[in-house]
């Protein structure tokens, strides 16, 4: 093995440490600690930030495995927060490949995107179901909002770890 | 730059996303046991998650060691004084000892029920929705574990119920949670009605007691327990009664009660594994 692929390897292996950090610190501390009465949302961040390290094929992997674990870890409508974090992941690694560099401001823009994509549907559905109205849409809202600053250590991260990995794109 | 979007790659995973949503929704749906892969995927991260769980409970004790030093010797002081005030009346309870023998009786647990038998389990990690209020807790089936088992607070306080369980995790769904109803009754009175979860117009969580009739006497102070049911054991503890009013029809009355803990701060809840039916 060639140690370009090693180190292609441990990238990844590293990128799936981060994910599943990002697991247990959601269910753990986030889930205990809310923040202005919302549990902020750390998953859809890490997956924007990582696919669009990555590029949109092995972007959209990522974030279908990572969505498959949280949706089987028992989170609630995990269904659509599989679909949703895998088209976040595709969008944030296909734009960032043909229309976006990789910059902050990028990560801020995907993470918001992803975000909305994952926890907007689950409320339609109960809000179509089960009625409900501008609180319900707030606090989702200020959710989303809350959850967008934690976009910043995890970019950071996610370059980090993507220049040790030193994998090289055709620009 | 110059990369094509969509891929062969990506439709298909776009394709298998969609499929395995599908079948993670009807299976939620339709299914009442937990689903091999969830089981799974639960039994492998309940570990972890009780290690950071406790990490962060030891961090917690660290920073409240470190910052609120002052403000916990303060509170030392006044529970002092509080328990001195308290050993004076209680010399004086003795007189009350009689009329309040089957309040005691309705609110002993351990002692007063020899036939509960109880599993403690901590909690490894809390719910992400705003809408379900859940937890799950380190001990499952391998434990004696079932779902429909009633989970505690060491005071007696009912935390819900056991919805699902694994070899080494229980997911208990809180007292809180929106799709809980409990049949319950005001120990002093026996007035009946069914404590509902839920949220306050602040977006606190919010016990209250439904169903009472309108002539229902409520007084703030009184405590409201299980009355029995094939789920919740007799004359467990609920909450206390802070407040009564008229719902939004104006013509029935409901109680908000203060269950005196917090999801967000359980530590150890206590499963009741055995009970004799009344």
């Amino acid at each position: 093995m060639t140690s370009a692929k090693k180190r292609t390897l441990l990238m990844w292996g590293v990128y799936a440490l981060l994910a599943l950090l990002a697991l247990l610190v959601q269910d753990t501390l986030l889930s205990r600690l809310p923040v202005a009465q919302v549990r902020l949302c750390l998953i859809p961040v890490t997956v924007a930030c990582v696919a669009m390290q990555v590029g949109g094929e092995s972007g959209a992997l990522f974030a279908l495995i990572v969505g498959a674990v949280w949706a089987l870890s028992g989170v609630p409508d995990g269904g659509f927060r599989l679909l949703g974090l895998t088209v976040g992941g595709i969008l944030s690694g296909g734009l960032c490949d043909t229309a976006l560099n990789r910059r902050l401001s990028a990560a801020l823009l995907l993470s918001a995107m992803t975000l909305v994509i994952t926890e907007t549907p689950p409320l339609v559905v109960r809000l179509l179901l089960y009625g409900g109205g501008g609180r319900d849409v707030a606090l989702l809202a200020r959710r989303l909002l809350l959850s967008l600053p934690l976009a910043v250590p995890m970019w950071l991260v996610c370059t980090r770890i993507r220049k040790a990995g030193e994998r090289r794109w055709t620009d | 730059m110059g990369r094509r979007f969509w891929t062969k790659k990506v439709k298909i995973i776009l394709a298998v996303a969609v499929a395995l949503a599908i079948l993670v929704t009807l299976g939620a749906a339709v299914s009442k046991s937990v689903s091999t892969g969830e089981s799974i995927i639960t039994t492998i991260l309940t570990p972890l998650r009780s290690a950071l769980a406790a990490f962060d409970r030891q961090a917690e004790r660290i920073y409240g060691y470190l910052f609120r030093y002052d403000a916990a010797v303060a509170e030392n002081e006044t529970l002092r004084r509080q328990l001195a005030e308290a050993e004076g009346d209680v010399r004086d309870a003795e007189v009350y000892r009689r009329e309040n023998e089957r309040l005691r009786e309705l609110l002993g647990l351990a002692s007063e029920n020899p036939d509960y038998k109880f599993a403690s389990a901590y909690v490894a990690s809390w719910s992400v929705s705003d809408w379900e209020v859940t937890i799950t807790v380190d001990k499952g089936s391998a434990d004696g574990l079932a779902p429909g088992m009633c989970a505690v607070t060491s005071s007696g306080q009912v935390v819900g119920l056991i919805s699902a369980v694994g070899p080494n995790w229980a997911k208990i769904v809180t007292v809180f949670d929106a799709s809980s109803e409990i049949s319950a009754a005001v120990a002093a009175t026996g007035e009946t009605g069914v404590v509902l979860g839920g949220h306050n117009e602040a977006g606190e969580m919010q016990l209250q007691m439904r169903y009472l009739s309108t002539a229902a006497a409520v007084r703030n102070g009184d405590e409201v327990v299980t009355t029995g049911s094939t789920l919740y054991p007799r004359g467990l503890l609920l909450g206390t009664v802070t407040g009564a009013r008229l719902d939004e029809t104006g013509i029935d009355k409901y109680a908000v009660l203060d269950c005196g803990f917090r999801v967000d701060h359980l530590e150890q809840v206590f499963l009741i594994t055995e009970y004799a039916e009344d």
